[in-house]
């Protein structure tokens, strides 16, 4: 699953904070992990002759905070097995024989309450 | 655990089996029964003898004890019967047994006190009695009163003097088979005997005594044709006076006994030598003669039958007490039954009645026994007796006093009276002499009757 | 309120279910069978004859009836011989005053029947008083004169008077009639007595011994000497009777004659009735002792009602400690007796008893009776006691041996059923336990855990298909975490589908499921799972 969202995330993170976003791809609703700050920012901000340094510090802390997005949209983010779209929470039903997204549960008349209402 | 149960149950019932087996050797406390009897007066007691034969036979085998507690005479048991069956104070306790006539149950004031015999003796038993002895016995419907003994009147003269007086005058004991030759012979008797004694004057003898005048005059009436009784008081016919002359003639004239007393005194001390008599009374004559010298004579009695009227039937008086029996428990009744039925058979009948001057009261008795008992009889007195009975039987007429309510008063009455007045005729007499004789009897009977009449 | 009942009712249910301990009911059981056998003892002691009537209580009844006997029949004789006394003195200063009217000596009285019944005359109202007021049935006396000395008889004839009563009964009549038995007539037609059948004129002295020899005597007070007679026949009558002999004594010394009272076998009979007891009959007796031997013939027999004494036997006496016993040799009598004199100085020294007799037989009656009483009660308790020992064995015993076999039949596995009896349950658990234990060691799962296995297992069929996808992974041995990697769906799913599989299976945490999981697999029951 982190594999997965991982190709979903889209980066919007700053020169000062990391931070990522996933789409629903049924309700279209953006999530936002938690900013993790730069650890350097301050350093990074001075233009400096460690700039790659802090390049390869910010690339590494980076990549590190893509993985705990990727924890985080963990907890809210499901694959609807059916249509294979990552639906949030809100729109991922969980019905009696599998978990759907609302449009295939729709679609397939199951019925389910939502993981979060 | 079942079966353990059950034998220690059957061990203990045959412990107790056991234990009983000791006490059964037990002899039980014999019934008592009380008896009141005038069989003996104060001489012998035969119905002693017999009751003690009882208790030491069948009395023990059945565990019955028969108790001799009074031996009178009927007058004494009529009076302590209605006193103790009256309830009145200082009267003694009625006993299982007593003898008595028809007079003392008619005179109880409730006869449901008495046994019905029939009760305890079956139609047979019964039917073995004499009938008419039975009948006697029925009072008021129940049979009351069991007949033992009979008795009739007898006339008894002490032969030994009477040959002397007949040798003498001639008089013959023919002369005394009526009443009119016996009263004649009286008054000879009395002049004879007083001119025995010529320096002592007037202590002529009375030869002659009855016992009951009620029944001289009853039987002499009814025999003379006339009721003596009339709505239950005395009929003062001329039969009556047919009875009344030739006596009150003798007795006037102090020939005839008039103390009180029965019979057999006057006899035993030699003042009388004829006497009628119960036929029963023969246990109270002695064979001896006590004179007041203290002199004594062995004599010889004789027994004739009862002298009649000269126009009169051959009639004489039948009596018998027979043994009333007080209800009390079951087992005190049987008892008595037992010792009845006992006295009754003819062979124990007939051993008390020959020993005491009755007749046996069973067929059986008579036909068989009495004349086997009278042979073997060794007093000639009882023999004479038996004679006089047998002639009686065969030539007379028995004559039953009717059952009546008043028959005990007006007995009572008439013996007090007929000898009071007798008497004092005779002191009549004695003061006017052979002139007012018969004015004095006149007088004398009005006065009686006129008292009988009250 | 309604609370409060429910409580009580259930408390009392608890209680009823508490057992009794055995050992108070097997107290009860116990002390009956004691009972049983102490009853039978009783029994076997009373058919032994230990309970019956002791000897030495009969002796004091014996004793005391004895004794009030003797008071009484002492009393009834003093009496009439202080009567009798008395008459004598009477009729000696009558009999003087006649003799010295008419100045002559008793002598002269012989042939002489006028003066005889003079004298007989002044005698009579003084016998007739004795009579009616002494508590006997005759009354007399002989004079020592004769009517004809010429006759024969003239040496033992006397003249006298002899008053009797007739009729007597055992309830006497207030007034009862009086017979001239002896004596002149002439005073009884005055009188308006009746003769008796066997009067005579005189008494035959013969016929009562020692009556001469007292009137041949010389005496000055009638008291120095007197005597009862044995029992006589009266001549030529059925009765017997015992005369008091009392000499009529004159101025000078001389003897005039004898009087006194008389006691007949028939009047003793009805003044001393029979003492009833509750060991039979007691017969009052007075009656000479001679050689050892008590002569019933020569003196009197009270009532013999309830026994057979005939009243002529002669009886053997053997002394014991506490009564005597008294031997007819066909009958057996037991009593006692105590001398009595009752005579004074006579020629022929009579030692008088009086005496108190029970028929053997009565008495074994009455101990067998009493023995038999004991045994019947005995009895009676002992099959009570039976009765009550079966029953109880039956409400106490029984149930014990009846849940042991229970027991035994393996009912009492399950909890809740009790027998009542708090050992047996306790066995019971104490059993139970160690069953279970055995099971658990030989790997047998105990019930209530299998039961909740089994439960488990049921209930899984409640999840839906979702649920066990997610149950799946567990069993397989995945963590949480893991979840959303393997089954591509978010974290808070999987925490719902947690959720609501612990609730479906009655689980409550992931430990505890995994717990059961665990256990399933090492029962090897997973499979169950599928």
């Amino acid at each position: 699953m982190i594999n997965l969202l991982s190709s979903y995330l889209e980066d919007c993170s700053t020169p000062q904070y990391f931070c990522f976003a996933i789409r629903c791809e049924v309700c279209g609703e953006f999530w936002y992990s938690s900013s993790v700050p730069f650890s350097k920012a301050a350093q990074a901000a001075d233009y400096s002759d460690k700039k790659e340094l802090y390049d390869a510090i910010y690339q590494r802390e980076k990549e590190r905070a893509k993985l705990a997005a990727g924890k985080e949209a963990r907890e809210r983010f499901s694959q609807c097995p059916i249509c294979r779209r990552l639906v949030c929470d809100s729109c991922f039903l969980i019905c009696d024989e599998m978990d759907l997204c609302k449009e295939c549960a729709d679609r397939l008349k199951e019925y389910g309450e939502p993981v979060v209402p | 655990m079942r079966n353990r149960g059950y034998i220690f149950f059957v061990i203990i019932v045959l412990l107790l089996c056991a234990a009983c087996s000791n006490t059964s050797k037990k002899e039980e406390t014999p019934t008592t029964i009380t008896v009141w009897h005038v069989y003996g007066g104060q001489t012998d007691s035969p119905l002693n003898d017999l009751i003690d034969e009882f208790n030491q036979t069948v009395g023990k085998e059945k565990q019955i004890n028969v108790q001799v507690t009074s031996v009178s005479n009927t007058n004494t048991i009529h009076e302590l019967v209605l006193a103790a069956a009256n309830g009145e104070p200082g009267a003694s306790e009625l006993p299982d047994l007593f003898i008595s006539y028809p007079k003392t149950v008619m005179a109880l004031p409730d006869d449901s006190i008495l046994v019905d015999y029939r009760d305890y003796f079956s139609e047979e038993e019964l039917s073995a009695f004499i009938p008419g002895f039975v009948e006697e016995g029925m009072v008021d419907g129940h049979l009351v009163i069991l007949p033992v003994a009979k008795s009739t009147e007898i006339m008894f003269i002490n032969e030994t003097i009477f040959d002397r007086f007949s040798q003498a005058t001639g008089i013959t004991m023919e002369d005394l088979s009526t009443w009119e030759g016996l009263f004649r012979a009286a008054e000879v008797y009395t002049e004879w005997t007083d001119a025995q004694t010529p320096d002592i004057p007037g202590d002529g003898k009375s030869m002659f005594v009855h016992d009951y005048y009620f029944n001289y005059f009853q039987v002499g009436v009814e025999s003379l044709g006339e009721n003596f009784f009339q709505e239950g008081k005395i009929a003062f016919g001329p039969a009556f006076k047919t009875a009344w002359e030739p006596l009150a003639r003798a007795a006037l004239k102090g020939g005839v006994w008039l103390k009180g007393g029965y019979a057999t005194e006057s006899l035993r001390t030699g003042d009388s030598i004829v006497s009628v008599a119960s036929s029963a009374s023969i246990l109270y004559y002695s064979d001896v003669v006590t004179y007041p010298d203290n002199t004594s004579e062995n004599i010889t009695f004789v027994s004739r039958p009862c002298p009649v009227f000269e126009d009169g039937e051959k009639m004489v008086m039948q009596r018998g007490a027979g043994f009333c029996t007080v209800r009390s428990t079951p087992e005190r009744e049987q008892a008595a039954m037992t010792f009845l039925k006992w006295l009754t058979e003819p062979k124990h009948n007939v051993e008390f009645v020959t020993r005491t001057g009755y007749m046996p009261v069973t067929q059986a008795a008579f036909e068989n026994e009495l004349p086997k008992a009278i042979e073997e009889l060794e007093s000639s007195k009882y023999a004479s007796l038996y004679q006089a009975f047998l002639d009686t039987q065969t030539n007379y007429k028995f004559y039953e006093p009717p059952q009546l309510e008043t028959y005990l008063s007006l007995e009572t009455t008439l013996e007090e009276n007929v000898r009071a007045q007798l008497a004092l005729g005779h002191q009549d007499y004695l003061n006017a002499g052979e002139s007012g004789l018969e004015q004095i009897s006149i007088e004398r009977f009005e006065t009686f009757r006129s008292i009988m009449e009250r | 309120m309604l609370n409060k009942l429910r409580e009580f009712r259930a408390l009392n249910a608890f209680v009823k279910k508490q057992s009794v301990g055995m050992q108070r009911k097997l107290m009860f059981y116990w002390v009956s069978m004691i009972l049983v056998v102490f009853m039978a003892v009783i029994l076997l002691l009373s058919i032994a004859g230990a309970f019956s009537w002791d000897d030495e209580q009969l002796h004091e009844v014996m004793e005391l009836q004895l004794k009030n006997t003797q008071d009484n029949l002492e009393s009834h004789l003093d009496h009439l011989t202080a009567q009798s006394l008395n008459l004598s003195k009477e009729l000696s200063r009558e009999i003087e005053g006649v003799l010295v009217k008419e100045g002559i000596s008793m002598q002269e009285v012989n042939d002489d029947p006028k003066r005889l019944l003079k004298l007989q005359e002044v005698m009579y109202p003084l016998i007739n008083a004795t009579l009616q007021t002494a508590n006997c049935n005759g009354a007399y006396a002989i004079l020592d004169a004769t009517t004809n000395t010429g006759l024969e008889i003239a040496d033992h004839s006397r003249s006298g008077i002899h008053l009797r009563y007739s009729n007597l009964s055992a309830s006497s009549p207030v007034t009862p009639t009086v017979v001239y038995f002896r004596g002149i007539p002439d005073i009884a037609w005055q009188k308006d007595l009746e003769l008796h059948n066997r009067w005579n004129l005189e008494f035959d002295t013969d016929q009562i011994p020692g009556c001469r020899e007292l009137m041949n005597a010389t005496l000055s007070r009638p008291a120095e000497r007197y005597f009862w007679s044995h029992r006589i026949d009266l001549k030529d009558t059925w009765e017997s009777t015992m005369l008091l002999c009392v000499p009529i004594v004159g101025g000078n010394g001389t003897v005039y004659g004898v009087c006194g009272v008389e006691i007949s076998a028939l009047y003793f009979q009805f003044s001393y009735p029979t003492v009833e007891g509750q060991f039979g009959s007691a017969v009052t007796v007075l009656a000479p002792i001679q050689d050892n031997r008590l002569r019933l013939a020569d003196g009197l027999v009270g009532s013999a009602k309830g026994t057979y004494l005939s009243g002529k036997e002669t009886l053997t006496i053997h002394r014991g400690r506490y009564y005597n016993e008294y031997d007819t040799g066909t009958e057996r009598y037991i009593g006692l007796h105590q001398a009595m004199p009752i005579s004074n100085n006579e020629t022929e020294d009579t030692v008088w008893a009086v005496v108190v007799l029970i028929h053997q037989d009565s008495y074994d009656a009455y101990t067998a009776g009493i023995q038999k009483t004991w045994i019947v009660a005995a009895m009676g308790l002992l099959l009570i006691l039976l009765a009550l020992s079966f029953f109880l064995s039956q409400r106490f015993v029984r149930p014990i041996t009846e849940s042991l076999k229970r027991f035994q039949q393996e009912e009492m596995l399950e909890q809740g059923i009790s027998s009542g009896i708090s050992e047996v349950d306790e066995l019971a658990g104490f059993l139970n336990a160690r069953a279970r234990n055995q099971r658990l060691e030989q790997g047998e799962l105990p019930p209530n855990i299998a039961e909740l296995f089994d439960q488990f297992i049921e209930r899984k069929g409640l999840l839906t298909e979702a649920e066990r996808n997610i149950l799946r992974y567990y069993i397989d041995g995945h963590e949480i975490a893991e979840i959303p990697e393997l089954a591509f769906i978010s974290m808070s799913t999987v925490r719902k589908h947690n959720r609501n599989i612990y609730e479906k299976l009655g689980v409550a945490s992931r430990d505890e499921l995994m717990l059961y999981i665990d256990l399933l697999r090492r029962c090897g029951r997973l499979e169950e799972l599928f």
